[in-house]
């Protein structure tokens, strides 16, 4: 096996030991951080992904993996810095203001990291000027909301409004997730997409930012 | 009568099976030693890290009704419309597993440590959702011992938030209960804090007044279904 397949092979397996091992390994053999990144640990991370949705491994393994994915990808931002590499693209997320539940969002925050994007985590209780002002800042091209609770959703439409009322619907696109939360709300509230879990989350932002 | 219980943590901490099930994990699946084990640590930290405590007080038809219509809120019809006329006795309930267990949760997942982290956010949420059974048995065995309960005769926790009883009622439900003496209290979007806590109404009454078909209109957005399976256990106990 080559060394970026044994790579992405060890991040399947959740070895986060060996990754950094590896990662190493790599960048000593002279390969890029991307080469790395786009060849090994995304591409490994993705079939985690699809494999969780075909049922074959469950949450714990997709966990191991992320983590597994962290310790390579730490090894590898410094270079990113350095050589001035765009990351995939910047997505903001958190829980909204007056909700705690935060499990729901911290999955999909690790998915999102997992697959190789900068994830700007606000944490729980949120209030929505905190989400638009953070993107603006940040140049984040998409802001995830959490919401577990029916009282916290009009939070929600709130950040959407806030986005409309500075211009900024489509530039910045809203996705939305959480149990009592679907598809109709996020029409409703002029969210641009509504992600029933962590790796349909991923798949969405996938689409927005490949489309820009 | 209100009663103020502190709770052994270790008698809410649930099985290494309950905590890998919260985390879709399914029984006989293929698992490696390191989630096998991760489920025993969480088990160990809820040990330590828990503090359960809970309140619970009986109260009159009349009282119990102020709290259920809240603001007036409910679903039209809301499942306890037609299992409370039936009722023989009522208590308010609260209980919390405490902060300290919610704040390690997040210090998991800071550190990365995400595996752990989710099994110990199961393992608190599985282990609040204990305090309300242990809640129920302590209000059926109270009643068993004065007699007023006939020996068939069943006590369900139902909670604000579920079966169209809307969520803000939990602002009656704490100014009826006062929780704050446990250490609960309530945000305006009505979540208590800490998060892993539970409240409801403990109501008695024979076993044919629990059971219920699904096809209320707010079941059809349930992802829960506990019902369910708490009237399948039922079934095979009677
Ligand atoms: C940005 O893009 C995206 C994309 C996808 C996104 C996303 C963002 N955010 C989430 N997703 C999605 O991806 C994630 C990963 O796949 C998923 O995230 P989730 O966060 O949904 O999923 C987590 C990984 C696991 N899911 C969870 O942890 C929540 C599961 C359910 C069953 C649940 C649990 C476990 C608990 N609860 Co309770 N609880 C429920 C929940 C019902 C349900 N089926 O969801 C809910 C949230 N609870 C509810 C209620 C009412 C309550 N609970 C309470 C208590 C509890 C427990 C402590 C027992 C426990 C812990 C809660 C916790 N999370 O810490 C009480 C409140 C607690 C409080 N502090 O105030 C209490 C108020 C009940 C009471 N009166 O005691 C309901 C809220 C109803 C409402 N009207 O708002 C509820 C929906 C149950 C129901 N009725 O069906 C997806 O939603």
């Amino acid at each position: 096996m080559d060394l970026l397949a044994n790579l992405s092979q060890s991040l399947q397996d959740g070895d986060d030991e060996k990754v950094a091992a590896l990662t190493k390994e790599a960048l000593a053999a002279g390969m890029s951080a991307k080469q790395i990144l786009d060849n090994a640990l995304i591409s490994g991370m993705t079939v985690i992904g699809n494999r969780f949705k075909a049922h074959e491994i469950f949450l714990p393994d997709v966990l191991l993996s992320a983590r597994a994915m962290y310790a390579g990808l730490e090894l590898l931002k410094p270079l990113f810095l350095k050589d001035d590499i765009p990351s995939r693209g910047k997505v903001v997320v958190g829980t909204v203001q007056g909700d705690l539940h935060d499990i729901g969002k911290n999955l999909v925050s690790i998915m999102l990291k997992g697959a190789g994007y900068e994830v700007i985590d606000l944490g729980n209780d949120v209030p929505p000027e905190r989400f638009v002002d953070t993107a603006v800042a940040q140049g984040a091209a998409i802001i995830g909301l959490s919401a577990l609770l029916t009282t916290t959703m009009p939070v929600m439409s709130q950040v959407a409004a806030l986005l409309k009322e500075r211009g900024l619907t489509g530039r910045i696109k809203l996705i939305i997730g959480g149990a009592p939360v679907s598809d109709a709300y996020a029409r409703e509230i002029g969210a641009d997409a509504y992600g029933f879990d962590a790796v349909k989350a991923v798949e969405i932002v996938d689409r927005f930012l490949m489309r820009q | 009568m209100k009663d103020i219980l502190t709770i052994a943590a270790a008698d809410l901490v649930p099985d290494a099976q309950s905590i890998l099930a919260a985390q879709g994990v399914l029984p006989g699946g293929n698992l490696r030693a390191e989630i096998v084990a991760g489920a025993e640590t969480a088990r160990e930290l809820f040990v330590e890290l828990a503090e359960p405590k809970a309140i619970m007080k009986e109260v009159s038809a009349r009282d119990f009704d102020s709290v259920y219509r809240g603001n007036g809120r409910n679903s039209q019809p809301a499942l306890l419309d037609f299992i409370l006329p039936r009722a023989s006795h009522l208590a308010l309930a609260a209980a919390t597993v405490g902060g300290t267990v919610s704040r390690r949760i997040t210090e998991l997942f800071e550190g990365g440590d995400y595996v752990l982290g989710a099994m110990l956010d199961a393992a608190a949420s599985g282990g609040a959702d204990r305090a309300s059974q242990m809640l129920e048995q302590l209000f059926y065995g109270r009643l068993t011992a004065t007699h007023e309960i006939e020996p068939i005769d069943e006590v369900y926790c139902y909670s604000p938030g579920y079966c169209g009883w809307h969520i803000s009622a939990q602002r009656q439900l704490f100014d009826h209960l006062r929780p704050e003496v446990i250490g609960l209290t309530l945000r305006e979007s009505f979540l208590m804090e800490p998060l892993k806590s539970i409240s409801g109404a403990l109501i008695a009454g024979p076993a044919t007044i629990h059971q219920f078909d699904d096809t209320f209109p707010f079941c059809a957005e349930c992802r829960t279904r506990s019902c369910r399976a708490r009237m399948g256990r039922a079934e095979k106990r009677n």
